[in-house]
Order: C-alpha cells, then sequence, then structure tokens
C-alpha cells in the first residue's frame, strides 16, 4: 500500500493570471510551467510565487480567446524569466483551441492541444522550455471516444510519449516522438497501447482522465481523473517495467466538489520533491510554500469571469528524495581474528509517518462513508550504511529495527505501529548495505516519529574501497 | 532524572585485534527500567543515563556506540494524545565513575502515559592490560 497524506492548498482560491480554465502542471529543475486552454506559463522558482500576480498590459481593445492569444506581459516579469506562449495564431486558426495537461522532458515542454470541438484529432506540440517560443505540432491518431488529449507524458523508462482518451479510459496509447524540433513539424509513430487492470489484475476504466505524470524515481504512474469525489482522484499504477498492462496499485480519493453548483475541477498533475529545494540558500519563493512530492491542480470554474486556482499537495514519502532522515548515528570497526572486520552502525531513523486518513467516500448521494480504522498501511523504507566494500569481500550483515518513537494525537482509537520485514543487503549500485523494513501505521492520527537500528556487517579485511 | 541501572544486564567480551591497540569489543544489554509518566498534552522531555556496570580507565576506553529503542509503554484508561519517544542517543564515559553511561533523551505524552522501559546495547571498544584480562 502506498502512503500519502495531503498536505494542503496553496495557491488557494486565487484568481491568478493562469488560473482561467488552468489544465495542468510540470517542472524541470529551476522554474514551473502552467497550461490552460490557450497558453503555457512559465513560471522560475528563484523569482515567483505561484501564489502572487502577474502584471499584465492592459488589453482593453480584444476580448474572448484574443484575449489570451495576445501577450501580455510586463516588462518587470519578463526580466524576471516568467514567460507565456499562447496556441500558436496558424494553429488556432485552423481550429486548435485547448491545450491540456503539459509534461517536461529533456528541455522541451509536451502539450496536448485540441480540436475545436474535437471534430480532428488531437495535436502534440513540442515546445522549447527554454525560451518558450519555439515549437513543432505532430498529429495524434483518431481515437475512439471522440478526439481527445486531455494530457499526455513522457515516460523516462521507456521515453515514449504516453496519452489517452478522456470519458473511458481504459488503456494508454504509446507513441514514439521525435523530441527535436525543425520547422514546425514534427512526427509521432503509434507504437501499442497498454490496458489498465485494477487491484485484482481485472480490466480498469477510469472516468475524466485530465492529467497524468510518471515518476522517475519510482516508475509509477500518476493519473488525475475529475470523475467525483467517489470514482475521481488520484489513480497510482505500478508502471516500473515495460508491460502490456499496468495494475493499479491505489487509488487516492481527493476531497472537492464537482457538482455544477461548487464547479470544482481536478486538473493536471505533476511530481517534484520541493523539500530539498527549500533548504538551499537563499529561498526560493516559487517553492517556499510548496510541500509535499506530488501537486495537483485544481479549478473553481466560475463560468463567467476569471476562474479560483487551487494546487493541491500531496506527501508520497516513496517519492520523497529524503523521506527520513538518520540522527544519533554512530559507527564502530573492529579487527578480527583470520583477517575479518565486524562495523556495527546504529542510530536512529527520524521519520515522522503518519497513519492513513482512513476515510473512504463510497457514494456521495446518499452520504456512505466507509472509516477504515482497523486497516494497516504499510511503506517501504531503505537507506544505505557503513563504507563501500565489494561483495567478494561482504561475509554477511545483518539489521535490527525497533520502534523509539510513536504517538497518537487525541483520541486513539484502533491504533497500532509495526516495522517488520527487516533485510541487510549488499547493494550493487552503491557497493554499500542496504537496509530495507516494512513501516506500517494504523489509525488515521497515529504517528511513528522514530526508529532504532543497529546494523552488524561481517567483512573480509581490508573491506575499505572508500569512505 | 536520576541515573538508571540496568534490570537485567548481560555482557559479552570479544577478543579483537584493533584497530590501533584495542583488544576487546564489549557488548552490553539489558532494559532499564524507566517509569516516566507523561504530564499532559505535551511532551515531557527528560535526559536518560543508563550506566553500564563496568570501568574502564580513560586509557582503556577507545569507543563506545549505542542503541535503544522502546521496550515498555503503557497507558491508563482513555489514551488521549499519548505518545513516547527516544529522541537521542550516545554512549558516553564518565569520568567520575569510569564507566560507559549510555544517554538518551526520552519524551513521553498524555497525563496518564507512562514510558516504563527502554532497552539497549551499548558497545565498547577497549584495550584492556594483560593483567586485567
Amino acid at each position: 500500500m502506498i502512503y500519502h497524506e495531503f498536505i494542503g492548498d496553496y495557491p488557494r482560491e486565487r484568481e491568478v493570471p493562469w488560473a482561467k480554465n488552468c489544465q495542468g502542471i510540470t517542472h524541470d529543475d529551476k522554474n514551473w510551467y502552467i497550461s490552460q486552454q490557450y497558453r503555457i506559463w512559465k513560471f522560475p522558482v528563484t523569482e515567483h510565487d505561484l501564489n502572487g500576480d502577474v502584471n499584465l498590459l492592459p488589453v482593453t481593445a480584444v476580448t474572448g480567446p484574443d484575449f489570451f492569444l495576445n501577450d501580455q506581459l510586463a516588462t518587470e516579469d519578463r526580466a524576471k524569466g516568467i514567460k507565456c506562449f499562447a496556441i500558436p495564431r496558424i494553429l488556432y486558426n485552423d481550429g486548435y483551441n485547448h491545450f491540456g495537461d503539459i509534461d517536461y522532458s529533456e528541455g522541451y515542454i509536451l502539450a496536448p492541444l485540441e480540436f475545436d470541438d474535437y471534430k480532428k484529432p488531437p495535436k502534440i506540440l513540442v515546445i522549447n522550455a527554454s525560451n518558450l517560443s519555439n515549437w513543432a505540432s505532430a498529429d495524434l491518431e483518431e481515437n475512439k471516444h471522440g478526439q481527445h488529449a486531455g494530457w499526455c507524458v513522457i515516460n523516462p523508462c521507456d521515453k515514449m510519449l504516453y496519452t489517452s482518451d478522456y470519458s473511458e479510459v481504459s488503456c494508454l496509447h504509446i507513441y514514439e516522438l521525435d523530441l527535436k524540433i525543425r520547422g514546425h513539424r514534427n512526427q509521432l509513430t503509434r507504437q501499442k497501447k497498454v490496458s489498465l487492470l485494477d487491484e485484482i489484475g481485472q480490466s480498469l476504466t477510469i472516468k475524466n482522465v485530465q492529467g497524468g505524470v510518471f515518476s522517475a524515481k519510482t516508475g509509477f504512474l500518476y493519473l488525475s481523473s475529475h470523475a467525483g469525489l467517489v470514482d475521481g482522484g488520484i489513480y497510482i499504477f505500478d508502471a516500473r517495467i515495460p508491460q502490456s498492462s499496468f495494475r493499479l496499485l491505489r487509488h487516492v480519493q481527493v476531497d472537492y466538489m464537482s457538482s455544477v453548483s461548487y464547479g470544482e475541477e481536478l486538473e493536471g498533475l505533476t511530481i517534484w520533491d520541493t523539500k530539498p529545494s527549500i533548504s538551499t540558500d537563499p529561498p526560493k519563493p516559487g517553492l517556499i510554500n510548496i510541500p509535499g512530492q506530488l501537486h495537483l491542480v485544481m479549478l473553481n470554474d466560475n463560468l463567467i469571469d476569471r476562474d479560483d486556482a487551487y494546487i493541491k499537495h500531496f506527501r508520497i514519502p516513496v517519492e520523497a528524495e529524503t523521506p527520513f532522515r538518520l540522527k544519533s548515528r554512530q559507527q564502530l570497526e573492529v579487527y578480527l581474528p583470520h583477517d575479518k572486520k565486524m562495523i556495527i552502525s546504529t542510530g536512529l531513523i527520524d521519520a515522522d509517518f503518519r497513519g492513513y486518513a482512513s476515510r473512504i467516500y463510497k457514494s456521495i448521494d446518499p452520504p456512505v462513508v466507509e472509516y477504515l480504522r482497523e486497516k494497516w498501511f504499510s511503506f517501504e523504507i531503505s537507506f544505505l550504511i557503513g563504507p563501500r566494500l565489494n561483495e567478494s569481500d561482504l561475509i554477511d550483515a545483518t539489521v535490527t529495527l525497533q520502534l523509539a518513537g510513536i504517538s497518537n494525537s487525541g483520541e486513539s482509537l484502533s491504533s497500532g505501529w509495526s516495522v517488520e520485514n527487516s533485510k541487510a543487503v549488499w547493494d550493487a549500485d552503491s557497493e554499500r548495505v542496504k537496509i530495507s523494513a516494512t513501516v506500517s501505521l494504523r489509525d488515521t492520527d497515529g504517528y511513528l516519529h522514530n526508529l532504532s537500528y543497529k546494523v552488524t556487517i561481517l567483512a573480509k579485511t581490508p573491506p575499505v574501497l572508500s569512505q | 532524572m536520576p541515573i538508571t541501572i540496568s534490570s537485567t544486564p548481560q555482557t559479552l567480551e570479544i577478543p579483537v585485534a584493533g584497530p590501533g591497540d584495542a583488544n576487546r569489543l564489549y557488548i552490553f544489554t539489558g532494559e532499564a527500567v524507566v517509569n516516566m509518566k507523561g504530564s499532559g498534552a505535551n511532551w515531557r522531555q527528560e535526559t536518560l543515563r543508563i550506566e553500564i556496570n563496568r570501568t574502564f580507565t580513560a586509557t582503556a576506553y577507545k569507543k563506545g556506540i549505542g542503541v535503544a529503542s522502546l521496550s515498555g509503554i503503557s497507558n491508563k484508561n482513555e489514551a488521549i494524545n499519548a505518545g513516547w519517544k527516544i529522541e537521542s542517543v550516545e554512549v558516553v564515559r564518565d569520568g567520575d565513575s569510569d564507566k560507559p553511561v549510555l544517554v538518551a533523551s526520552i519524551a513521553v505524552r498524555d497525563v496518564d502515559g507512562y514510558l516504563e522501559s527502554v532497552s539497549y546495547e551499548v558497545f565498547v571498544l577497549a584495550k584492556i592490560k594483560t593483567a586485567q584480562l
């Protein structure tokens, strides 16, 4: 079970210039990119807080879509590196009028672009992310349920472009795309499709898919669905190895009001573990209030005027660069007879894991909510320990992990904490001993703060390549 | 918090061949009875000192490390904001007693929450003179 926790919204209910018909979000190491129906924004994290305004030049002579197709950025915002890319006029005049959820890959923004009323197959735009100016487009083939392409993403594992229909999605379409810009034409070659399966391996259909993103760290695929409180939210698939189907690992419901009267709409999403960046100096305004690893755009569609934008942030420990830290670290090396060496490492794992919010909506009308208080939620932890050593020099390694800090906020109901499956094995990539274990929690307000560890490594002397 | 002595001390002595002139590794294990009571919804924090019942001269003592875990926790009546933590662990040699001491920062929460006991392992690398062996 993949652990997750909703942290909060930032921005929250903001009529920022990128809010109107906001569609999706992505990033590179230094910038956020946000798509609207008619344009794509680039915001350097060192210069711009996503909660802040952008200085737009007054455009009074034009209204409607043309308003968004005109370059309106003020000089001071250009100087900050903020850029805005509107649907190229030649494509807009041809009838293409709707960007979807975007992705960043190897210096390019990948943007799906749909035709008016879906009368023609959509296009995929490849846009130079540096200047957000040069672009090329390629045609997607017709798909089954209309001519949708609400999102597209490059899978870092196979470098292929993935996209899907919108309303009833039971498979993803995979294309080979040349990530270059030569003129305005590019080539997409359809390769295959991959089926979606539920947790027990049965065919799965997701409604109203709005966004998608692959995790380079875990290989998981995250799809966002605007199908309401019960069926919508975030679907997480195991996509770690090339296969003909992706199996569902977890469906995460998202608290939002999709009814017409509320008009909230889940859009695209991205993964960025922003916490390591926060600790750098100087602080970056574009990241400082953005916690967690998964970031989901939500729109409050006011229909008439400007919309309100939200970005929902989720903590997904498996996607964090450092979901925990080691502290009180101590190590002792002793030489033993017969050219052997023993290394003992001890310390604490500072984790602050929290039990899953075990409220599941079964239906809205009538309201049926199931509480999963007695369900354990587990996640994997792993870390490297000890010196580098050759595999042939490692004789054996053992680990003991024990509870060293637990708590429960408020009344304790069905709370529980456990650590199991502790293992110490040699890791070929790092040439060090890798510790792994499964940590489990129960109760929504149960916390696991600390684990203690003791690792004993027995090795031939001298095992150390470098410290 | 006063110095705590383990209720079930165990010792293992292993001859070693270094590093340097170190010739013994001692492993001390046990559970220390703490009986620390929480004071309310906020964490009550204390420093736990578990004294190892073995002396080492400053010359003999080379290095000490340790690990500590929760081994006994409880809550009377309804648990409200209950919690038990070990926040840090280190091993030092007490210059007055010549004994290794495991020093841990521990905390407990909830007015009727108790941290009953802490289990520990202490590893001491030492150079013991032949006459002491």
